[in-house]
């Protein structure tokens, strides 16, 4: 952080996940990456005056799992931007919610350091070349996301993670109303949004087929991420 | 709605000496309180704490479905606009029946808002509808978290119904949906100074 408090973005590219993705991203550019991730780790570094090493086990395997959830999510945007077979009113909403979506990434396996590993390996069986496919799959992807936040929230031991997971939950479901809205689908139609646990997600993902070689596991106690 | 600038309009009053104490007495308790650790000690003790967050969340919930409920009433807005109002006025009041529900006889009850003309004019009600979300989302996260855990859940899935309504009523309004890529909590205090403008008269 800088002397006044700022986040930079070494701050939250320390495992060069970041880089990676500017390298990669194809059609979001460094400022979209470089001002989501400052405003996420902000928000997410000032919920957290305590190291990983404090959480608990519990709260180590959601982050992982999110982490990995919002590696899906990122990739599938950069690919889709990259290939660019999405039309440009498509585009203009992936660009921002995949910036978004690589941010959260980047400062989730910052925050969790060692126990972030290496992403899992996607493969989106061409939905990533098809604007109806794509579209349809980033609505399932964000009413989820948030559904599984909410799930989580409740569940987390830190009330400073379970705070920071509010802060993500919101902008997901943001992104799922945008996205709705594009589309001609009604973006909020109803007053309360069902939760979804890791497990219902997890069934969801590897229904997808997405994962073509799971994330490694880091702790013997924790259950394989996303089985592909 | 797309294009041109909004400009403020005339709105009505509420209880502005109620919302004015209560507001403040939260805003009192709950200084600088984001919850990101620090608020769990802005808020009373636990077995009042809830009680006063979810009066407090009342107050917003209330403000949303208060300026919903007139536009509708009123009939005057652009068609999108009145089915927004039509859904959003639905959810606000299921999410005000469900605090009012849990809180019980604890609860505070909110005061009583009047939009007036602005209820009636598209960009005079899309400027207080998105300052109104906006608010939600911020309340509901930074205050939400630390509810006792049982409500936590119920309270996400609120919060997560919020983000919703702010994301689209931007994004008719042509400002970003989702202008960042975390939503911040708001302290009451904060949310209670941005709700102040909204009050009017002496109530």
């Amino acid at each position: 952080m800088t002397a006044s408090g700022g986040v930079t973005f070494g701050d939250v590219d320390r495992g060069g996940e970041l880089r990676e993705a500017l390298a990669g991203a194809g059609g979001v550019t460094r400022a979209e990456l470089l001002g989501a991730a400052a405003v996420t780790g902000a928000g997410l570094y000032a919920a957290l005056a305590e190291p990983a090493e404090a959480w608990t086990g519990r709260d180590t395997d959601i982050l992982q799992f999110d982490l990995q959830l919002e590696y899906l999510q990122a990739n599938m945007y950069s690919e889709a931007l990259k290939i660019g077979a999405i039309s440009p009113e498509t585009t203009r909403w992936a660009r921002v919610i995949g910036a978004h979506e690589w941010a959260h990434a980047a400062v989730l396996a910052d925050l969790l350091g060692t126990h972030a590993g290496r992403s899992a390996t996607f493969n989106y069986r061409g939905v990533t070349e098809n604007e109806s496919a794509f579209t349809k799959t980033a609505v399932a992807f964000e009413d989820l996301t948030g559904a599984l936040l909410a799930w989580q929230a409740a569940r987390l031991d830190s009330p400073k993670l379970r705070a920071a997971v509010f802060t993500l939950l919101t902008v997901e479901t943001r992104h799922a109303a945008w996205v709705r809205h594009a589309l001609g689908l009604p973006p909020a139609h109803q007053a309360f949004d069902p939760s979804r646990s890791q497990a219902a997600m997890t069934q969801l993902i590897d229904s997808t087929r997405f994962v073509v070689e799971a994330a490694p596991v880091l702790r013997a106690r924790s259950r394989p991420r996303f089985t592909g | 709605m797309r294009g041109g600038s909004l400009r403020p309009a005339p709105v009505g009053v509420c209880d502005r000496r109620w919302l004015i104490e209560r507001l403040v007495a939260l805003g009192a308790i709950a200084v600088g309180g984001i919850a990101l650790g620090r608020a769990a000690d802005a808020w009373p003790a636990t077995g009042q704490r809830d009680a006063e967050i979810l009066s407090f969340l009342a107050v917003v919930e209330a403000a949303q479905a208060r300026l919903y409920e007139e536009a509708e009433t009123r009939g005057a807005l652009s068609a999108e606009l009145l089915e927004f109002a039509a859904t959003a006025g639905e959810h606000e009041r299921a999410h005000l029946e469900w605090i009012r529900s849990t809180a019980g006889a604890e609860l505070k009850e909110p005061p009583q808002f009047s939009f007036g003309a602005a209820a009636a004019d598209d960009r005079a009600f899309l400027r207080i509808a998105v300052d109104l979300e906006e608010l939600a989302v911020g309340a509901f996260n930074g205050n939400a978290p630390n509810l006792r855990a049982g409500l936590i859940q119920p309270t996400a899935e609120i919060a997560s119904v919020e983000g919703r309504h702010a994301g689209w009523v931007r994004d008719i309004a042509a400002r970003p949906p989702a202008p960042r890529a975390a939503d911040p909590g708001m302290a009451a205090a904060a949310v209670s100074r941005r709700l102040e403008r909204y009050a009017g008269g002496s109530g």
